[in-house]
């Protein structure tokens, strides 16, 4: 035990260890870039960007664009979620209605994102716009995983149940529940990141008031490219502090 | 429960041909036969999880109890979540003279993958154990087991089917667990698979033991039998 533990220390340290290798030769990199190219306006230096990036962490409208956005990007994964599991129960226990629902899925999987922009645009408000299009996008995404968690519950656990008399309600409980989150584990972690990066997309045409996508704009119009790589790597972050609470709460 | 001229076919290959066999009630019957030959097939049927091709089953029971040849058990459950599934209104003391029985005391709060092949195993037959029915199903229950855990649930078998009163079809390949439980041996040979012979045996399962002449004799017939069973189908593959 004790030994096996420490030898899973070595491995994380060793682990840590490289990835911290890779991105001193990743900055080391963009450096090289930075200074062959030598316009700010192309490629800024990592200098520059980190001085943007604490420039705009400190502006007065940052929490409030952060917040703007991440609130649009977990109403819209909420109600992804939501639909997701309900339609991929339906879909996943009905043959019927899952080839009832099948055209419809797959147009919105095949429709190409920036059509649902202009769409959602067209539509709705800048401020609920960029919700839906985040919607359309990882719905699929979420019912699919749902569908496949049901369809590929293990038989053998069925026939188990099925001896053993085991209550309608129980059976959703005990075993299909478990298994579409087994699914639905990953393809959650994937869409939350996934939601996040196209609502911002979606808001840098919507232009909400204050909003993460609106700020990408902005710097854009400035010709301030740092500034926008700035953005990049705040959302970046962003998207790893999302997932990462989502992996916590899956735990729990 | 009866099977009556019962076919069954995988993919062309027929394991069951025009096969009958009766379980009485309040009777052990083991199941004796070489690995292959249909034996978890048999009891697929009689379980209702598979139809025969063609063929009937009588005296069905609607209710039944299975140890499956696989544990079968949740991986998300601990071991007393996975027994508590089949029977809710246990209370907690006789769900843990349950795991006493089976020898899981201690490993009660562990989930399937920490515990062993032979756990897991005893694991689901006391899950099966937990759900009282006239008929019960054992596919090689005891097969991971070491000998002297084996010979304590052979009595911790004994026990449950004194108080149940039911009917146990139990399917193995040790010689021993036969002669210590069945009322009745059938021995299977295989391709198709066949009743190849039936030994009764009188002696109440409690007064039972391994020294007694009576069963040494069951035993050298059934050995013979086996071995010969084994040369005939050599024979026939040569
Ligand atoms: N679902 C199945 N599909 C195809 N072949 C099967 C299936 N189940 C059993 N068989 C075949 O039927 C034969 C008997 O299998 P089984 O009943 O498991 O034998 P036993 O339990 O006596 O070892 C084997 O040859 C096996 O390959
Ligand atoms: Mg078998």
């Amino acid at each position: 035990m004790k030994a096996s533990i420490l030898k899973n220390k070595a491995k994380k340290e060793k682990e840590l260890l490289y990835t911290i290798l890779s991105v001193m030769i990743l900055l080391l990199l963009w450096k090289v870039a930075s200074v062959i190219v030598d316009k700010e306006i192309l490629i800024p230096s990592p200098e520059s960007t980190f001085m943007e990036i604490i420039r705009i962490i400190q502006s007065p409208n940052f929490i409030v664009s952060v917040m703007n956005t991440l609130k649009r990007a977990l109403i819209g994964f909420a109600i992804a979620l939501a639909a997701g599991v309900s339609l991929g129960m339906v879909g996943g226990f009905y043959k019927p209605s899952y080839y009832l629902l099948r055209p419809l899925v797959l147009i919105i999987r095949a429709a190409p994102t920036m059509a649902i922009i202009l769409l959602a645009l067209i539509w709705l408000q800048s401020e609920k716009a960029p919700i839906l299009v985040g919607f359309v996008v990882i719905f699929p995404v979420l019912y699919e995983n749902v569908v496949q968690g049901i369809r590929n519950v293990d038989v053998k656990l069925v026939e188990m149940m099925d001896i053993y008399d085991i209550k309608k309600l129980d059976r959703l409980k005990d075993l299909y529940i478990p298994s579409i989150r087994s699914y639905l584990n990953s393809g959650m972690a994937a869409a939350m990141g996934l939601n996040l990066k196209i609502i911002i997309a979606a808001e840098v045409l919507s232009q909400p008031r204050m909003s993460m996508g609106t700020s990408f704009q902005i710097e854009r119009v400035n010709l301030n490219t740092a500034g926008v790589f700035a953005w990049a790597l705040i959302t970046i972050m962003l998207a790893g502090i999302l997932e990462q609470g989502l992996k916590i709460i899956n735990k729990n | 429960m009866k099977l009556e001229g019962v076919y069954k076919s995988f993919e062309e290959v027929e394991v069951l041909q025009n096969f009958h066999l009766t379980v009485k009630d309040k009777e052990i019957t083991c199941i004796l036969g070489p690995s292959g030959c249909g034996k978890s097939t048999l009891l697929n049927i009689m379980a209702g999880i598979i139809k025969p091709d063609v063929g009937t089953l009588r005296e069905h029971k609607k209710r039944i109890g299975y140890v499956f040849q696989e544990d079968r058990l949740l991986p998300w459950k601990t071991a007393y979540e996975n027994i508590q599934l089949v029977n809710k209104k246990a209370s907690s003391s006789q769900l843990q003279s349950l795991i006493d029985m089976v020898g899981l005391t201690h490993f009660e709060n562990k989930y399937p993958h920490q515990l062993s092949g032979g756990m897991r195993q005893r694991c689901s037959i006391a899950r099966a154990f937990n759900f009282q029915t006239e008929i019960l199903l054992m596919d090689e229950p005891f097969k991971s087991l070491d000998y002297d855990l084996r010979m304590n649930m052979v009595e911790a078998l004994i026990d449950i089917w004194h108080k149940w009163n039911n009917a146990v079809v139990f399917v193995t390949h040790e010689i021993d667990e036969a002669i210590l439980l069945g009322n009745k041996i059938v021995v299977l040979a295989k391709n198709p698979c066949r009743v190849e012979a039936t030994v009764n045996i009188d002696v109440p399962q409690k007064q039972r033991s391994l020294e007694d002449r009576e069963l040494i004799n069951v035993r050298t017939k059934l050995i013979n039998m086996l071995s010969k069973e084994k040369e005939t189908s050599t024979y026939k593959s040569a």
